[in-house]
């Protein structure tokens, strides 16, 4: 039968005959920069910026307000507002990392029970204040109030927490503020909670909180839902979802894995395989976590969940390149080894790139179409298919060629090419 | 059609309609019949459909408190052996109090010297109106209060994520809110939500006592309330109070030990709405004539008494060294005692707390061999283990009561030394299967450790979509539009094989929630990162398949065998590929927690499902392709 009887459409013609191997030093050196540029620009943002990445609350904490939304004509009666018109809106005011969720809860309004349903705000930040700020407003307080025995004295983002000998009214402290130009936050009903004398010493605990996020915020979404009075019904600091004990957690499950994949090649195929893998796996978890530095994006778990994604995406691709350098090793004993990785490389260059065209494909109408966590997924993923798809062929084979020439001038070892040859036959 | 390719075309309808069976109850829902068979369901993670927030306030003064006591027995040995006799106590005065009283005054500065010296910073002087020449009033200093409170915070927050965790909920989330804790839990079955609350909010604090016998008070008390089978007391009566006396040998000394207990049953009293409000049962809609019927536990009536008798009497006041306890018991058939209602019964205990949940390095739950009832067995760390035999061999004959956040849950007469470091513990429940649940949520806390102080639930609210409605609905367009762009690449590229690889797809996401629903997973966005990742695999894995087909085709390879030869060929990269993945996703699963343990469930089982539709369902598929046509086929359309 001729082979004219096919008719194939192609991605790429066959019988190409790219030169992979003879610019591998080219492609190795890119790497090298890329990886430097994403490594050093961990620490420019550290200088700059004051941390390596934009982690968001999930890492970091931050601040937690809850809004209720009143009806302007019938101040009574709650309204819901949409959390997309939220989140829209504060992301026009220039807030990032934010989350928005809706959130249902029930109050008694005199005698009966008012389902309200309001939003959630989650923001990385913990206050509005600036360090010079918070330093300013503490030293006139401290100043003022030095006959009262100031013990301690500590700024948590717009809050300011004293421990005194004497009590300082609420009314007294504000006026301090606002010589500051600071706006003091009335406790209202809740007050004796910030301002307790303890009953061994007869010391006093009291917490201080100015306007700031949680009004600024509200400011902005007022502006923008003209018909709804915006109440803040509480603020409070929160801790991050995931501390250090997920990142140590991460660490360690990246490192046995890595430990896990080098034993799963040396098995099946030979060692001289893993470095290639393993290294083609570090190499695209760092070039993902350098796009996100470099491009300021935020960091979330959903982020994490992303770099799995690209790290099993990439180490397939490895792999599946490696088993058929392995196939041809075995195939094409006569002809050498740098030969026989280029042959395999245009072998499978069609599929690679097929492979990471329909998910690369798919990633990026998420990244266009979606917004918040799924956007941010999607932009990881694309960065992440892109240097996946890369390491496997420019990166994976010549850490292979590198191993094999250095530590194994003989042919194939006969293990590999036995168990090629049984599953042939 | 050949037998081969029939059994095969069997299977697979069948396991296409056991897919769609099974996950029917996730798609249609409550509409479903009572008599439908399956009913398990995929949970939406947090992100995606929201759940309920619960905000938790917990006193954190009793950290403060606890470290005082601590701060007290350590104190106790360094006086002990500097041989100064003094008393130290821990007044409710003020968090972390402490007071050292001397019997020697002119100890008092070397006393002072001491503490400066090994309690800088952690102790200071507090004002109080005992003697200042024998006793050193002091507190634990304020700011080491701080550090404390935030410790046991932490700890608490680490706990409830722990015991969430434990319980197998995916995509929870547990955070700190000032001095709160909020816990978030995606929206699950109300029983299970419920479950997993009474798990949160339990302090799991588990204390050893010995049980005071032969004791002058408890016969006082005896004697006051009478025997049950001829009482005396007419207000004991009236509460239905009645006193019984315990008495056993023990086994190796032959010395006789007697315990006398009371024990009083739940029962409705009439009370006024003060009172009811007190004990947290005021409900304005039962309200009549301003009085209120509540349900009275018999502990608080055991208690009531007993603090009626201490004050009448004070030979029936519990000594400073001693306390009273209550244990709840399921009335057994034929019991001695005769009662048929579930009642509680007071333990006259040494207060001296013998060892605590500290102590235990694992626990697990077993059955009883001669009851068949569920109990869990608590393993000591070495320290526990020496500690708990050397309890056991000086105690020999009384018994031992293991107290579970503030309750007994058992007392057994020790027997002998047990220097196995190991105890065992019975739960409760009136039917087996509360008992096992009691179990495994024992279990659970035991090994998760205690919390520093009891849980109170302030808010609840309901909580939408983590992710936002809006994004959710993006998130689908999106999806969609993608998996419309990647049947456009492979129907272009392959044809007719494009369909085939379409249909595996469509089928490949199917069995993957199939499973998912078998399991109980959630489904959240690490989820679906993976589902998309094994998605890529699927069609990576009908990309190898078909370029190695196209490649025998064009050496001039028949149909039939250039599809044998593509199948087989190809499945060896998939194999390694997947299972390289697999290994990783292994990994993840034991490591991580939250979503990366989220993205790993759903990538093994999206890789095993996925193995499966390439080298089986495709191949099935290309068969039908084939068979159907007569004759010798020239090409296919690949």
């Amino acid at each position: 039968m001729a082979a004219s009887d096919h008719n194939f459409r192609y991605l790429v013609k066959p019988g190409t005959d790219f030169a992979f191997v003879s610019k591998f030093r080219l492609w190795i050196a890119m790497s090298g920069l890329l990886i430097t540029i994403s490594i050093a620009s961990l620490f420019v943002n550290k200088a700059v910026r004051g941390s390596y990445l934009n982690w968001t609350i999930d890492f970091k904490g931050g601040t937690e307000i809850i809004y209720k939304f009143k009806d302007r004509a019938k101040p009574d009666s709650y309204v819901y507002a949409d959390a997309g018109k939220v989140r829209g809106a504060l992301g026009e005011a220039g807030a990032e990392g934010f989350d928005v969720s809706e959130m249902t809860w029930t109050e008694e309004v005199g005698d009966k029970e008012v389902t309200v349903r309001g939003a959630m705000v989650r923001t990385p930040r913990f206050g509005a204040m600036t360090p010079a700020q918070q330093k300013a407003a503490g030293d006139a307080f401290a100043a003022k109030f030095a006959d009262r025995g100031i013990d301690s004295m500590q700024w948590s983002g717009d809050r300011l927490f004293v421990r005194s000998k004497a009590h300082i009214t609420d009314a007294e402290a504000g006026e301090v503020f606002k010589a500051s130009g600071l706006e003091i936050k009335p406790w209202g009903a809740s007050a004796a909670l910030y301002s307790v004398p303890d009953e061994g010493t007869g010391e006093y605990k009291q917490t201080f909180a100015m306007f700031g996020l949680d009004r600024q915020y509200e400011l902005v979404l007022e502006k923008a839902l003209p018909e709804v009075d915006v109440v803040t019904e509480a603020t409070s600091q929160v801790s991050a979802k995931a501390g250090a004990e997920l990142r140590n957690e991460g660490i360690k499950a990246l490192f046995y894995a890595m430990l896990l994949i080098t034993l799963y090649l040396a098995v099946r195929f030979d060692v001289r395989y893993a470095p290639g893998a393993i290294l083609a796996t570090m190499h695209d978890a760092i070039m993902v976590i350098g796009v996100f530095s470099v491009t300021w994006t935020d960091v979330s778990l959903t982020s994490v969940a992303a770099l799995l994604t690209v790290i099993g995406f990439s180490v397939n691709d490895t792999v599946v390149i490696f088993d058929r350098i392995r196939e041809n090793q075995v195939k094409l004993k006569d002809k050498r080894l740098e030969r026989i990785v280029d042959i395999s490389l245009n072998e499978v260059v069609v599929r690679s790139i097929l492979t990471s065209a329909t998910v690369f494909a798919v990633t990026l109408i998420m990244n266009v179409f979606g917004t918040g966590l799924v956007r941010n997924f999607a932009f990881a993923m694309n960065a992440g298919i892109i240097t996946g798809a890369y390491s496997s062929i420019f990166l994976a084979p010549p850490v292979f060629l590198w191993v094999s020439k250095r530590f194994y001038s003989g042919p194939a070892p006969k293990r590999a090419g036995a168990k090629a040859a049984a599953a042939e036959a | 059609m050949n037998p081969s390719l029939r059994n095969r075309t069997l299977a697979f309808v069948t396991i296409m309609v056991f897919s769609v069976l099974y996950l029917l109850p996730t798609f249609v829902g409550d509409a479903l019949p009572s008599w439908y068979y399956f009913e398990k369901k995929i949970n939406l993670g947090l992100d995606l459909k929201g759940g309920a927030q619960f905000v938790y306030s917990i006193d954190l003064d009793v950290a403060v408190d606890d470290k005082a006591s601590e701060i007290k027995r350590d104190l106790e040995i360094k006086l002990g052996e500097k041989q100064v006799a003094a008393a130290i106590s821990t007044p409710s005065v003020a968090p972390g109090a402490l007071n050292v009283k001397l019997t020697d005054p002119a100890k008092k500065a070397d006393v002072e010297k001491l503490i400066g010296s090994d309690y800088a910073g952690i102790l200071q002087a507090r004002p109080c109106s005992e003697d200042a020449a024998t006793t050193l009033c002091m507190r634990i200093a304020s700011s080491y209060a701080d550090s404390v409170r935030r410790g046991a915070l932490e700890q608490a927050v680490k706990t409830v994520r722990e015991r969430v965790d434990e319980d197998g909920v995916a995509e929870r989330t547990v955070i700190r809110k000032d001095d709160q804790i909020i816990v978030e839990l995606p929206g699950l079955a109300e029983e299970s939500t419920n479950r997993i609350k009474e798990l949160i909010a339990r302090t799991a604090k588990l204390e050893f006592k010995i049980v005071a016998n032969n004791n002058d008070v408890m016969r006082a008390i005896f004697r006051k309330v009478g025997p049950a089978d001829s009482p005396k007391d007419p207000e004991a009566i009236d509460q239905g109070i009645k006193a019984y006396a315990d008495s056993w040998t023990a086994d190796k000394s032959g010395d006789e030990f007697l315990d006398y207990f009371l024990i009083a049953s739940d029962r409705d009293e009439v009370l006024s709405v003060e009172e009811a409000r007190a004990m947290n049962c005021y409900d304005k809609t039962k309200v009549v004539n301003n009085k209120i019927t509540c349900n009275v536990s018999g502990r608080r009536i055991l208690e009531r008494y007993l603090a009626k008798l201490a004050a009448e009497d004070p030979s029936m006041k519990a000594g400073d060294d001693y306390q009273f306890a209550f244990e709840y018991t399921e009335p057994q058939q034929g019991s001695e005692s005769g009662e048929t209602r579930p009642f509680w019964r007071t333990y006259y205990l040494e207060r001296a707390v013998r060892l605590t949940g500290s102590a235990v390095s694992n626990a697990m739950a077993t059955w009883d061999q001669t009851t068949g009832r569920p109990e869990v067995v608590v393993d000591f760390n070495r320290y526990g283990g020496r500690l708990f035999g050397d309890l056991t061999a000086a105690n020999v004959g009384k018994k031992m009561a293991i107290i579970l956040d503030d309750k007994i849950s058992s007392a057994p007469v020790i027997q002998g030394a047990i220097r196995q470091g190991r105890s065992t513990i019975t739960v409760g429940g009136a039917n087996p299967e509360q008992q096992e649940t009691e179990a495994t949520g024992l279990v659970n806390v035991l090994k998760t450790g205690s919390l520093p102080a009891p849980l109170v639930e302030k808010k609840v609210s309901l909580l939408g979509p983590t992710l936002g409605r809006d994004a959710v609905g993006k998130a689908q367009l999106a999806f969609g539009l993608g998996g419309i762009l990647v049947m456009a690449i492979m129907g272009f590229i392959y044809r007719g094989a494009g369909v085939i690889a379409m249909a595996g797809t469509a089928i490949n996401i199917l069995l993957q929630l199939m499973v998912m629903a078998m399991f109980g997973a959630n489904l959240s966005l690490p989820g679906i990162a993976a589902l998309v990742l094994t998605i890529g695999f699927g069609v990576d894995g009908n990309i190898l398949i078909y370029e190695r087909i196209r490649d025998e085709l064009l050496l001039g390879k028949s149909v039939k065998g250039a599809v044998d030869i593509g199948f087989s060929r190809a499945f060896s990269s998939i194999l390694d590929g997947q299972l390289t993945t697999a290994a990783a996703g292994w990994v993840l699963l034991q490591y991580g927690s939250g979503p990366i343990h989220g993205f790993a469930v759903l990538l093994l089982i999206g890789i095993a499902t996925t193995l499966f539709v390439n080298v089986w369902v495709t191949r099935l598929m290309f068969d039908w392709y084939i068979s159907n046509k007569k004759g010798e086929l020239a090409t296919i359309s690949i």
